[in-house]
């Protein structure tokens, strides 16, 4: 069995938790899941910006069974299929609808139509929005402009079957700063 | 191990199913409830006529026509 640590991030709360908490926010980029980040780093970083609630963020370790993950970051495969998969989705319900979907349509219909019940997970990347950490010094131009080249992936888990979820403890309290 | 084909294939096929009515009521549907959704818990109730009268025949109020007829800044400082 394949398994990886991931870090997931909360609000600092009366009482440490047990489980992951689901996001159910509409604007979840993958739908209702529990979300987890690759690197700790992205996991603070999270905490820092967003989980200021008490002004104390926890991040949680937990080991994760990666099987039938789908995995749109290091898999061409899996990516294409992805990207695919999406854009047919959208595509079938603009043509019908004359409507374009919003993301949390499109993973609804995807979850409610049972399409995808064999995909515990999807992995998927962005760009970490913190230029603090990068080693090496923006790109300048000429007119002063200066641009931050972030050569490193900002990771996440989603995760929609909770089995896979093995472990998880608390890694870490921390101040908001 | 997923299978990449037939998750294909599956999608293909309910794809295949819809009709421009069937995708068209789902998300109305989906809009209609976000919309619900968005407005918070609990239940709508119809407003008593008695509470509407009471209102409109509640004597301190004045209806603004024109605005040099509100009689003085009271009126303003009440709405603050």
């Amino acid at each position: 069995m394949r398994k990886i640590i991931y870090y997931h991030t909360q609000e600092s709360r009366k009482s440490i938790l047990n489980n992951p908490i689901k996001c159910v926010r509409d604007d979840a980029w993958l739908g209702e899941a529990f979300y987890f980040w690759l690197d700790l780093e992205d996991a603070d970083d999270w905490g820092i910006k967003s989980k200021r609630g008490s002004n104390y963020y926890e991040v949680y370790q937990s080991e994760i069974k990666i099987e039938n993950i789908l995995d749109t970051v290091f898999n061409e495969e899996h990516y294409f299929f992805w990207f695919k998969q999406i854009e047919k989705v959208a595509r079938a319900i603009m043509s019908k609808t004359k409507m374009k979907p919003s993301l949390k349509e499109l993973n609804d219909y995807l979850k409610e139509r049972g399409l995808w019940n064999e995909i515990h997970g999807i992995k998927f990347q962005d760009l970490p929005a913190n230029s603090e950490r990068l080693l090496i010094r923006p790109i300048e131009y000429k007119a002063g402009k200066i641009r931050y080249f972030q050569y490193r992936k900002r990771i996440q888990l989603a995760v929609y079957n909770a089995e896979i979820i093995l472990t998880f403890k608390l890694l870490k309290r921390k101040k908001c700063i | 191990m997923l299978d990449l084909v037939n998750l294909e294939i599956k999608l293909d096929l309910a794809l295949a199913n819809e009709t421009s009515e069937s995708l068209t009521a789902w998300l109305h549907e989906k809009r209609l409830n976000a919309f619900f959704q968005s407005l918070g818990e609990g239940i709508f109730t119809p407003i008593p006529d008695l509470y509407i009268e009471s209102v409109l025949s509640y004597r301190n109020v004045v209806f603004e026509t024109k605005f040099n007829e509100v009689p003085c800044s009271q009126h303003y400082q009440l709405a603050s």
